[in-house]
């Protein structure tokens, strides 16, 4: 075998070139790292952010509702947008007429859709889960799904008119209106490097754009108050046939609405079934003619200026006239009331007496207690679309608009601006603020928002409010407001019958509102509850069949509901320690 | 510990039965030491390399587990909320009452099936209080 060699020299040789090629090939390799890192740097890492970076919507929930005892009124649920890449769907008539039985909706809109120049389109949005699952089923190329989410409000009907409701994207009702900027749900972008399966991947160009987080509402509403002023409601409706019937509930030491309904109402999740008019709260938005709960306005004005001496008597023929023009008193019919004291016609409710009250006072100091009672402006209570009712001014008050002033005729006014006026006679003559948002809450955040009472003015002195107290107490115990009158507690309040103008704005003689504005218990008042029935057109036309029994029953079952203990004797009990 | 072996002299010419051999390659034990030093920096830097590819695999892994934590989170949030929906659907009071009514046949107690009484009678004929407000459940009227 023959041997070979080879000799020093070539070794070196070819060690040379083979170090010198190696050299070469590691210099052309950093010299093309360079280019890419350092010259193209920029260009490429943009390439590499399209490429790599997976851009992710995530929404954050809307504001949950809750009452004022945590139990949930309003939250959110996902559901599923059907959508369509109009790109990738292959045949946009065979699609379209497959979908179109599943998705309930025609056909050449679906075609319509999906052949407009878009990267993707909605096709239907925030279906039900079977209808995603059975589009889902049918494997199309190019429909896709996009999560969203959906109002669920758990009442159902409950408080309806005060929370609103939710269309497509925004509040467009109620506090979810009101309060759209604290409960919008918003979108955060999160953009970051993922693997072929979308997993994140560790590098440091994560990029986020940082959403504004939503918060929840804790109202002053409580549930349980809300469905007893709902229930009896609904019983008015269906005893007396109303056109409308409508209650408010508030806490005359804060001003915090405990419950406040109307019928006819709507369901927030098929608000488009409804007459929009149904979507507002009457007790905020509604102003009408008072009637007589307006006269505690004129008493405590009378009383304050020291002007009302209740041991005084008039004389009520049953009308009195007025510029020519004849003002009835409701007991006209049977020739007035006679010679009664002013004490006797608060009790009795008698017009010619709140008249001469009211020419008493003047307009002027009238017209200060009415303004000062917070009449002819909004409460600004936390509710879209307050009314603020219509007063007259001092150049519009003559004679005969001083005395249907007086007596709560010629204005109007909204329930809300009635109950916290009240509210305000009997708290030691503090006009609060009303609201239905106690707290507002971050979801991550805390408490972003903790409503305190917000005092307005004093407007009657402590002393004043105790006679006034006396006053309305005894309209319950022997004047008009009997029907409202429960066993164990002591009641007080105003009953109303106000006359309805008809649209020629002529007071029409068969239709009436009739209101009961009171309070529970004498002592130590823990609600102020106004019922009002508008329009009756079965049964008895009375307030005391209808506005009456349904705050008493409304008061009662409320007072049993937060266990405040009974205050009055009972009637028996006193029959039988007599006995 | 193993001692390095002695090589043999410097300037050593290889045979030709030894192709391959170094020729002019310095064997001082500066030279090897250097050499060897240099031989366990690339070392440590293999295994410096190796550990840092094993930390980043299993940065990788953590964040898989991270992400996949996070869906799972989202995932029970959203599964709260609906629970917290049809809780709150379950509990409301029309519902309850419906049940009651409609179901269990509840009606409201009549006015005569109710005793009012006043606080200072119930302190005083507290054990009566339970007769007088019983009810027959066979025709909802007050037990005699």
């Amino acid at each position: 075998m023959a041997e070979f060699t080879v000799s020093r020299a070539t070794v070196r040789r070819r060690l040379i070139v083979i170090f010198i090629l190696t050299v070469l090939a590691v210099f052309l390799l950093i010299s093309r790292l360079a280019w890419i890192q350092i010259v193209r740097a920029e260009e490429f890492y943009e390439q590499a952010w399209d490429q790599w970076n997976h851009n992710v919507l995530v929404k954050t929930a809307r504001g949950n509702i809750y009452d004022r005892s945590e139990r949930l009124l309003a939250g959110s649920v996902a559901v599923e947008t059907v959508a369509a890449i109009p790109q990738q769907v292959d045949d946009h008539e065979a699609v379209a007429e497959a979908l179109s039985p599943v998705l309930d909706l025609e056909a050449r809109r679906l075609e319509e859709l999906m052949s407009m120049d878009r990267s993707a389109v909605y096709l239907k949005r925030k279906v039900e889960p079977e209808v995603a699952e059975a589009v889902r089923e049918m494997n199309i190329p190019g429909i896709v799904f996009f999560n969203e989410e959906q109002r669920d409000y758990p009442g159902g009907n409950l408080a309806s008119q005060a929370l609103g409701f939710v269309g497509m994207d925004q509040g467009l009702a109620g506090l979810e209106s009101y309060y759209e900027d604290y409960l919008s749900s918003s979108e955060k972008q999160l953009l970051f490097p993922a693997d072929g399966h979308g997993r994140q991947l560790p590098h440091d160009f994560t990029r986020n754009t940082e959403p504004k987080g939503s918060y929840d509402l804790h109202l002053s509403i409580d549930q349980s108050i809300q469905h007893i002023i709902e229930k009896e409601l609904d019983r008015v409706m269906e005893e007396a046939a109303p056109e409308q019937a409508m209650a408010l509930a508030v806490d005359p030491h804060t001003g915090a609405v405990l419950g406040a309904a109307a019928r006819p109402d709507y369901n927030p999740e098929a608000y488009d079934d409804y007459d929009p008019e149904q979507w507002t709260l009457p007790p905020f938005t509604s102003s009408f003619e008072p009637g007589s709960t307006f006269k505690m306005v004129t008493l405590a004005a009378a009383m304050e200026e020291g002007l009302f001496e209740p041991e005084e008597t008039i004389n009520c023929t049953g009308h009195v006239t007025i510029n020519g023009q004849r003002i009835n008193c409701w007991t006209a019919d049977r020739g007035g009331h006679g010679e009664i004291s002013f004490y006797e016609a608060v009790g009795g409710s008698c017009n010619p007496a709140f008249i001469e009250i009211g020419k008493e006072l003047g307009k002027e100091k009238l017209l200060h207690y009415i303004e000062g009672f917070g009449f002819g402006e909004p409460t600004g209570v936390d509710y879209p679309g307050e009314s603020s009712g219509l007063i007259f001014d001092a150049e519009q008050l003559g004679e005969l608009e001083l005395a249907a002033t007086s007596f709560g005729q010629g204005i109007s006014v909204t329930p809300v601006q009635q109950v916290m006026a009240l509210s305000a006679m009997i708290n030691g003559g503090y006009l609060y603020k009303p609201y239905l948002v106690e707290e507002v809450r971050g979801q991550e955040d805390g408490t972003l928002l903790k409503r305190e009472p917000e005092l307005r003015r004093q407007v009657v002195s402590g002393e004043t409010s105790q006679d006034l107290i006396k006053m309305m107490e005894s309209v319950v115990l022997e004047g008009t407001g009997t029907a409202a009158d429960i066993d164990g507690y002591r009641v007080a309040g105003k009953t109303g019958t106000a006359e309805k103008l008809d649209e020629e704005g002529n007071y029409m003689d068969d239709q009436f509102v009739y209101s009961m504005l009171g309070f529970a218990p004498v002592e130590d008042p823990r609600m102020v509850l106004y019922v009002a029935v508008n329009g009756v057109t079965r049964g008895p036309r009375y307030g005391s069949h209808t506005s009456h029994p349904a705050f008493r029953r409304i008061m009662e079952d409320t007072l049993n509901y937060l266990q405040v203990s009974p205050d009055k004797e009972d009637k028996n009990d006193n029959e039988e320690e007599s006995e | 510990m193993q001692q390095a072996r002695k090589l043999p002299s410097v300037n050593r010419v290889p045979s030709p039965a030894q192709p391959g051999g170094a020729p002019g390659i310095s064997r001082e034990p500066g030279k090897r030491l250097k050499k060897a030093k240099l031989l366990g920096i690339m070392a440590a830097c293999f295994i410096l390399s190796l550990v840092v590819v094993a930390q980043y695999s299993s940065l990788v892994v953590l964040n898989y587990q991270l992400s996949s934590a996070r869906s799972e989170l989202n995932s029970v949030r959203e599964s709260s909320r609906i629970t917290e929906i049809e809780a709150a659907r379950l509990g409301s009071l029309d519902r309850i009452e419906s049940i009651a009514r409609e179901e269990l046949g509840m009606v409201e107690p009549g006015m005569e099936q109710l005793n009012t009484i006043s606080a200072s009678q119930r302190v005083e004929s507290e054990p009566s209080i339970s007769t007088s407000q019983r009810v027959d459940p066979e025709n909802n009227r007050p037990g005699e």
